[in-house]
């Protein structure tokens, strides 16, 4: 069992990570940006750290603050909630060289299935279906055009890095294309930290079916059932 | 329920006294005052609550304590124009090495990019400059000290 954790996160999120901690007798650290100062998940932890600035790339995102805030909290393990560096292998792999336990999957997990590219690829070669797309990552509008007048529109721009809802453009007809691509693209870089985007036929009224699986790095798995999270504002699930 | 609240206020307490501040925030709810603020022995303690906010305030305002406390040099920081804010999370230190005489002390000259202060991060030395040319009129961090991101390190008087 761990002694303290530190939440790479905030909000709801870190509140529920807090509140499982204290019932498991482990002390939390929270981080912050210097506009979250005051934040609930701020003053209910045992501990608190201010990692930077106000926009997440440089607080929520900022690798190098956050295992310096756990360095000089001596916390043993970070949760990284979901969303912001849940899905970041890179993340991950620093935190094992630095011995500090990352509670989530390995970084080569994370690898094969965070990065929204790869995973597709990883489904496809397990002979699942897709739907269909750029197939790998879009550098220019032209081979972007070409694309999505092969699968039709409407399409959907993606980041690869991609999750709750950000990043993900709508084009409907051809000249909505380059504007979709440019704002993907600024909200990729602004929300994960990378801009790499990609492109997939547009599914205006999909079900998103989920089945959450978790294991206890022993070797031990469980899943938790289909959930239906079809149910959406904005791109985010409601529940 | 004000009363309920006052174990979380030894939070980041650090090395003083607990007690008092238990001791003054009982008080405020019984006297139903909303701050108090005594001086003693070259100590400062302010404890605060926001009435019409409610508990929330109440928790935050008396976390943040600490930070008024201590007397490190004469400037009123964080106000203080010539406030040097820490870029990064990580641990201060105030010499190059364990021994070695401090980079700067309260009442030295300083030359715009002097190295006031070390913190380290990731095992990194990272030196952190004097933003302009002036006077320490405080130092507002222990040797060995972690220190969070934007947090007042010193404060350089231009001139």
């Amino acid at each position: 069992m761990f002694d303290k954790i530190l939440i790479a996160n905030r909000g709801e999120i870190a509140l529920r990570i807090e509140r499982a901690c204290k019932e498991l007798g482990i002390a939390t650290v929270a981080v912050h940006s210097t506009a979250d100062a005051d934040a609930m998940h701020v003053r209910l932890a045992d501990e608190s750290v201010c990692i930077g600035a106000p926009p997440a790339k440089d607080s929520y995102l900022n690798i190098p603050q956050i295992v310096a805030a756990c360095e000089i909290t001596g916390a043993d393990a970070v949760h990284p909630g979901y969303g912001f560096l849940a899905e970041n292998a890179r993340f991950a792999e620093i935190l094992e060289e630095h011995e500090i336990t990352f509670i989530g999957p390995s970084p080569e997990h994370v690898k094969l299935m965070g990065n929204k590219i790869q995973a597709k690829e990883t489904a496809k070669a397990l002979g699942l279906p897709l739907v269909p797309g750029s197939g790998g990552a879009i550098t220019d509008l032209q081979e972007a055009q070409a694309i999505a007048s092969d699968i039709g529109y409407p399409v959907l721009v993606k980041a690869a890095s991609g999750g709750g809802g950000r990043g993900m453009k709508v084009a409907h007809v051809e000249n909505e294309l380059e504007p979709a691509l440019a704002t993907a693209r600024i909200e990729a870089k602004a929300s994960f930290g990378d801009d790499t985007v990609y492109l997939e036929k547009y599914l205006a009224h999909p079900r998103h079916i989920e089945v959450q699986v978790l294991g206890d790095g022993e070797g031990n798995a469980i899943h938790l059932g289909e959930r239906d999270c079809s149910l959406q504002r904005r791109h985010q699930k409601l529940w | 329920m004000a009363e309920e609240r006052t174990p979380q206020m030894t939070k980041k307490a650090g090395s003083f006294d607990s007690d008092l501040i238990r001791e003054l925030a009982e008080l405020l709810s019984e006297t139903g005052l909303t701050e108090i603020e005594i001086e003693h022995e070259g100590q400062r303690v302010r404890v605060a609550r926001n009435v019409t906010v409610g508990v929330g305030a109440l928790s935050a305002d008396v976390a943040r304590a600490p930070r008024e406390i201590g007397d490190r040099g004469t400037a009123d920081e964080p106000h203080h124009p010539g406030t040097l804010l820490s870029p990064m999370v990580g641990t201060a230190y105030r010499s190059p090495e364990p021994g070695a005489p401090p980079f700067v002390e309260i009442g030295s000259r300083v030359a715009a990019g002097q190295t006031i202060l070390i913190i380290e991060a990731m095992k990194t030395m990272n030196h952190i400059p004097a933003p302009h040319a002036g006077t320490v009129l405080a130092v507002l961090i222990d040797d060995g000290q972690p220190v969070e991101f934007a947090e007042p390190l010193a404060v350089i008087e231009k001139g």
